[in-house]
């Protein structure tokens, strides 16, 4: 008969890394505002007289600040996939607004550099994107894909004497994806380490578990023992009786005994630690009753 | 004759144990529920030959070994026995087992290995 290899849990997010996260896509979406207000003085200027590419920066200044006061709002709740989502609505703007100001520039005349804000956000993609791949890499693609489309597609390879362009760009794009790869696997190796680490805390609480048993029914057992020991010598008469006990009595001895292997588990913090049974059991109860309230809210 | 003493917190044990080691041969037993309480006791406890000493006696007081170098400070050449319900890997039991003139026993212990505590090499009593 074939065995099934039960498949791994996944692995559980924890809120340092929720946080994590939501300052990434919050942090993202606040150097977006503060830049676009920038460049909506910027584009004014240089492109004097045509608003579109100031129009697009201002729609895109009201959707930093409405993204910014959700992920205000739900600061305390906002999973991953929320500033995951946030990250990457505030970063898919960009895609339309530089093609536009790539064409406008190319139109004016002037000298500038092309590309510049492609390869800022891939950089910052990288190092701000809420960890997951898929989104991050997707955006980074996106991006280098545009810059290439528009390097050949408005034929700056003609106009402008940079023989390193596209490609300088989209060694940009690589740094960015090693910079996402190496974020995500951090995160990945944080979040084993703490799903081990919670194993090895939820093993230790057994462990103190099965040794607060153990201990407080031990005393009551030697009573037990020695009771009926008094009795043998004591009322030979109920033999019959006191056999019985005795069997039940080995029963719960074996039982003890068996608790007894998850005493190498415990990490005794001092000497000064209580060994008092009725103790460890009432703070055991106690941590599960914070555990239950954690776990309502 | 033996006269023993029995230090442990759990009132009914304590009794039942010394029930028990004077029906096997002990002459007598003092018996104590604490550290301050064998201190009371001090010329009758000194008097004992075998001291059956709980490790715990609960959380933030003497424990039985403190009552073990109190006994050894004090002149108490009789044997000592520990009995103990806690994990081996406890520091306290940890350090009853390192004592070269003491045992320890887990509880609960066979209450046939009790009485030999007070009973002659050759299995007869005094009493």
């Amino acid at each position: 008969m074939a065995h099934t290899t039960p498949s791994a849990p996944p692995l559980r997010e924890t809120d340092e890394q929720r946080a994590r996260a939501w300052w990434g896509a919050f942090f993202a979406t606040a150097l977006t505002l503060l830049g676009e207000v920038a460049y909506i003085f910027i584009d004014w200027r240089v492109h004097a007289g045509d608003l579109t590419l100031p129009t697009l920066r201002a729609l895109h200044v009201l959707e930093a600040v409405g993204l910014l006061a959700l992920l205000v709002a739900r600061r305390r709740t906002a999973s991953s996939q929320l500033s995951a989502g946030v990250f990457t609505a505030v970063a898919l703007p960009y895609l339309i607004i530089f093609a536009v100001a790539e064409v406008a520039m190319a139109a004016l005349g002037h000298v500038w550099l092309p590309l510049t804000g492609h390869r800022l956000l891939m950089l910052g993609i990288g190092m701000l994107a809420p960890a997951g791949l898929k989104v991050g890499l997707g955006l980074i693609g996106a991006f280098a894909l545009e810059s290439v489309l528009l390097w050949y597609g408005l034929a700056l390879d003609e106009r402008l004497d940079m023989p390193w362009e596209p490609w300088i760009t989209l060694v940009w794009g690589g740094t960015g994806c090693g910079l996402l790869v190496f974020r995500v696997r951090t995160w990945r190796i944080e979040q084993r380490l703490q799903k081990a680490r919670a194993e090895a805390e939820s093993l230790e609480r057994v462990a103190r578990l099965f040794l607060a048993m153990r201990d407080a029914a031990n005393t009551p057992l030697q009573s037990l023992e020695v009771g009926v020991s008094l009795l043998q010598q004591r009322s030979p008469e109920n033999a019959a009786l006191l056999v019985t006990m005795e069997r039940a009595l080995s029963r719960l001895r074996s039982l003890t005994v068996r608790m007894a292997i998850a005493d190498p588990l415990l990490d005794w913090d001092s000497e000064e630690e209580s060994i008092d049974a009725e103790e460890v059991l009432r703070n055991l109860e106690e941590s599960l009753t914070r555990e239950l309230e954690r776990r309502r809210h | 004759m033996q006269r023993v003493l029995v230090l442990e917190d759990d009132d009914d044990l304590r009794t039942l144990l010394c029930d028990l080691l004077v029906a096997s041969g002990a002459q007598a037993c003092v018996s104590a529920a604490s550290f301050e309480a064998m201190v009371r006791q001090q010329e009758q406890v000194l008097q004992c030959e075998l001291a059956l000493l709980d490790v715990n006696l609960g959380a933030r007081v003497p424990s039985g070994l403190d009552a073990y170098h109190w006994l050894r400070e004090n002149g108490f050449e009789g044997r000592v026995v520990f009995l103990t319900g806690h994990a081996r890997s406890h520091p306290l039991v940890r350090q009853a087992h390192e004592l070269t003139q003491a045992r320890v026993l887990s509880k609960p212990v066979n209450a046939k290995e009790l009485m030999a505590l007070v009973r002659k090499p050759d299995g007869s009593h005094d009493a």
